[in-house]
């Protein structure tokens, strides 16, 4: 069994479909890519992978286990992380408490500990502190590891949330459109990050992208979706050479190199 | 202690006519208020607490009017409904605009409370706590089946309808409904279409509040005007907005109809515990099972 | 070195207020009215900071009340029917609340915004509605009369005290209080807590890192509810009786006191329900010749501190050090551009 299996997925609200009959698969290690026009629908099957919507019907399997209608929480258990569209943060707490928060998983669950155990005393948590700003080191955040992440600019932002999206140690990783918004060094550094995450860690990534440039510095596999149907699958480049994908592309509004 | 079916038999065919013309009455002026709550709710996202008391307060301006400027009483309801429809554009304006800095559900319940507060106060300091009374908006009663029904209630049941289907048409018919229509269903969406949320949301208030003291003015004359009479209203509108489904007209009208029959059929059969217990038990069981209502669709 | 200054300041200072507290109806020289007034404060106080306790987690219940009746009737009934010591009745009845609270919980959170809210307000009027019209049980709408005062406690040394009088019984309730808010406030600052703040700030992202969002809810949810069925057992042992109609502590107005002294006292901090509560208090004190004025008066003050303090009191202290900051950087700015050739004249 692949590592990610999608079979027969659809999700329809009220009487539109905005997922139709998707089926594909995902091998680990690799870095797949989800591509379309806008409204095609990719959003809704990251969505539906990472457990915050459940599909109207169809199944998912994640390492020979169906997920299809576990709750978000449960999923992440199984290792499955999000980097949402739009950056998702907590915004009462600064950079580093977003980490421990998003560290949920490995935190203490000691049943009477934490009612009592003061949270703010960071020390006493040291392993999961410098776990923490490991993870922070790792995205170069380590120096604002103190300011809110609110306060943080948008590039920043991100890279907090793929950082987050690391702390449960991860298998999996869906990232929705993780450089929108950034100029050309934050996109350089988006990919080799998520590449290393590969190669280091051997991290399993989706990305849904409209930015074609990276999407073929990035991807091996890609699939095509337009109106919620798979239009085409294969290789990044004979995707984008494909003239049915050009023709739907420029049907709608992109931003297609 | 006779059993149910045998009270139900014995009564007259003019208790089952008062009852189901009082309820049917009273029916109407939930639809009217739930209406008014239903677009601000929708289209602002505001729970509106204090809508009971602008129906409150109408009534007292209603009565007012007629007792000491002496207008006639229809055209005392009238102006009233038209006033309370500018006080609305003034109350969205001042109180109700969602501010950057404010959780916009908190704020929303906190001020309506506020309101309520105040104008119940205000009319206990200058009208006193005792009942007033309005006289009938009709005498006599209308011979339906071999028994009577007040003429009042069908004519406060005429009104309402007419209000509310001239509600309908706006709404249908006008760009600014249709405008408005758009704004409760997506309110992001019209947002992008260019249409203007804070005309949008002055107009809900405005329609909202115009139907409450309508409903105010024609409650006031078929029951006692006291300074509590606006709670109950309130919380009926509630339960047909969530009976009925929210953004749904016919919802309104149909979860209306069958609240009014409840209201005025079960108190005379059950009692009136079970009267004010059941729409509190059926709204609770359809917010956790079928949150849409009945036509809705959010 | 200075962290440790700042705690024992703090320490002490609690130390003074408990002594104060605690000397109080001596301090105010028996005046049994006045005993009267702090004691139903501090029994608002704990609703309040139940109510509070919801909000962490972005909830807002109108329901308190209910669960406050749920308490109320509950101990009483322990007590007058169920032959119940006081202590007993207190903890039995607050675990009720939390156990319905828990039932309720499931279906009810998984309802966001206001709805949760019209739920709990609704729910709350239903408990209202079937304690007012059962008569068997709760004496219908003559109300639960007679109850008897809180069992008579033996200590060593002092003897056999009764809680009938005021304010023997306002010393039950100030340590009862006390403990319930300490409580709570090791609560706010623990692992429970974080998890809740992540849930209250992103509950969507909180769901993806794994946290199970509804149960930490529920948990929330009981445990508020806990201190509400406390607070009403408080309550019943102190009036001696109990009624459900519209107007009473158990309707839909009171709820809304409640949320006005949350929000007056500030949302954001754990001190807010405390102030919010207190201040209110001592207005409607001083508004009592004006009584039909009072319900004016403070919806006023609740629509301008949510229009122009939306953090209420309890946030003022750092609203004020946000404008002084603001002020400051101006300043600087304004008075670095008055002297453009500073470098100039440095010696090179």
């Amino acid at each position: 069994m692949a590592f990610l299996e999608i079979h027969n997925l659809d999700k329809y609200f009220g009487g539109l479909a905005a997922v139709n009959d998707l089926s594909m698969n995902v091998e680990q290690g690799e870095i797949a890519g989800l591509i379309g026009p806008n409204g095609a629908g990719k959003s809704t099957v990251l969505n539906m992978v990472g457990g915050t919507l459940l599909p109207t019907r169809g199944t998912i399997f994640f390492q020979g286990e169906n997920i299809t209608n576990y709750p978000a929480y449960r999923r992440a258990r199984l290792g499955i992380a999000r980097v949402f569209q739009r950056n998702a943060l907590f915004r009462s707490m600064t950079t580093i408490e977003n980490i421990l928060a998003a560290s949920y998983l490995h935190s203490n669950k000691n049943f009477t500990e934490i009612f009592f155990k003061n949270a703010s005393d960071l020390k006493r948590e040291k392993a999961l502190y410098d776990r923490a700003m490991e993870l922070l080191s790792f995205v170069g955040l380590e120096k604002q590891a103190n300011e809110m992440a609110t306060s943080l600019p948008h590039g920043n932002q991100r890279e907090l949330c793929v950082a987050m999206a690391l702390a449960s140690e991860p298998k999996l990783l869906l990232l929705d459109e993780p450089v929108t918004g950034m100029n050309a060094e934050e996109i350089a550094e988006m990919m080799g990050m998520i590449k290393s995450l590969r190669d280091s860690k051997g991290i399993t990534s989706i990305v849904v992208e409209h930015n074609m440039r990276a999407v073929l510095g990035l991807c091996e596999h890609t699939v095509v979706l337009n109106y919620g149907k798979k239009m085409m699958e294969g290789t990044p480049r004979e995707c984008v050479d494909d003239p049915a994908v050009i023709e739907a592309y420029l049907g709608a509004e992109t931003d297609v190199i | 202690m006779q059993n149910f079916k045998e009270i139900t038999l014995n009564f007259s065919i003019d208790i089952w006519l008062q009852a189901i013309a009082n309820g049917l009455a009273l029916g109407w002026l939930y639809v009217l208020m739930a209406l008014g709550m239903m677009l601000m709710l929708s289209i602002m996202g505001i729970l509106q607490l204090a809508h009971g008391e602008i129906y409150m307060f109408s009534a007292y301006l209603v009565f007012t009017l007629y007792s000491t400027y002496h207008f006639n009483l229809y055209l005392a309801i009238f102006t009233i409904m038209i006033l309370m429809g500018i006080v609305g554009l003034f109350l969205e304006r001042i109180l109700f605009r969602p501010r950057p800095n404010r959780d916009p559900v908190l704020s929303s319940i906190v001020i309506s409370v506020g309101l309520t507060l105040i104008l119940t106060s205000a009319v206990v300091v200058i009208f006193g706590l005792y009942q007033k009374s309005l006289p009938l908006l009709l005498f006599g009663s209308f011979s339906i089946a071999g028994g009577g029904v007040p003429k009042d209630r069908v004519l406060a049941i005429t009104f309402s309808v007419a209000a509310i289907f001239s509600l309908y048409l706006f709404l249908k018919k006008t760009r600014w409904g249709q405008a408005m229509t758009a704004s409760a269903q997506n309110r992001e969406g019209s947002f992008l279409k260019g249409i203007n949320p804070n005309q949008m949301s002055m107009m809900a208030v405005a329609i909202g509040c115009a139907l409450a003291g309508l409903a105010g003015g024609l409650g006031g004359a078929i029951l006692q005007i006291q300074p509590y009479m606006g709670s109950l209203p309130m919380i009926k509108g509630l339960v047909i907005i969530v009976l009925g489904g929210l953004g749904s007209i016919p919802g309104a009208l149909a979860g209306g109809m069958i609240l009014g029959l409840i209201d005025g059929v079960v108190p005379v059969i059950f009692g009136s515990a079970v009267a004010a217990i059941a729409p509190l038990i059926i709204v609770i069981a359809i917010l956790l099972l079928r949150p849409r209502g009945m036509f809705g669709h959010d | 070195m200075g962290m440790i200054r700042n705690r024992i300041v703090k320490l002490s200072g609690l130390a003074i207020l408990v002594v104060l507290l605690l000397f109080l109806p001596t301090m105010l020289s028996g005046n049994q009215y006045l005993v009267s007034v702090v004691s139903l404060a501090a029994i608002n106080i704990l609703l309040v900071a139940s109510l509070r306790n919801i909000f962490l987690t972005d909830q807002i219940s109108l329901g308190q009340v209910g669960f406050s009746l749920i308490g109320s009737y509950g101990g009483a009934l322990l007590v007058m029917k169920a032959g119940m010591n006081f202590w007993a009745a207190l903890v039995l009845s607050g675990l009720l609340s939390a156990v319905i609270a828990l039932i309720l919980g499931y279906p009810f959170l998984k309802v966001k915004g206001i709805y949760f809210s019209i739920l709990t307000l609704m729910t709350a009027e239903t408990f209202r509605l079937v304690a007012y019209y059962w008569r068997e049980l709760t004496g219908g709408t003559l109300g639960l009369v007679n109850i008897p005062p809180a069992s008579p406690m033996t200590l060593p040394f002092i003897g056999t005290i009764k809680f009938d009088t005021v304010t023997n019984y306002y010393y039950i309730v100030i340590i009862v209080v006390l403990i319930c808010l300490f409580i709570l406030y090791l609560l706010e600052r623990s692992h429970v807590n974080f998890r809740w703040r992540a849930i209250k700030d992103a509950d969507e992202l909180a769901l993806s890192v794994g946290i199970n969002v509804i149960w930490y809810k529920m948990m929330n949810f009981a445990i508020a509810c806990f201190f509400a069925g406390i607070s009403g057992v408080l309550f019943a042992f102190f009036q001696r009786n109990l009624s459900a109609d519209g107007g009473s502590r158990f309707g839909i107005t009171m709820s809304i006191y409640l949320l006005v002294y949350m929000v007056v006292g500030g949302h954001k901090h754990f001190t807010g329900p405390i102030i919010g509560t207190l201040v209110l208090t001592i207005i409607t004190e001083l508004v009592r010749p004006m009584q039909n004025y009072q319900p004016m008066i403070i919806g006023l003050i609740a629509i301008l501190v949510m229009i122009f303090m939306p953090n209420g009191l309890s946030g003022l202290p750092s609203q004020i050090r946000y404008w002084w900051q603001q002020r400051r950087n101006l300043g600087q700015t304004r008075s670095i551009a008055q002297e453009p050739d500073r470098e100039k004249s440095e010696p090179s």
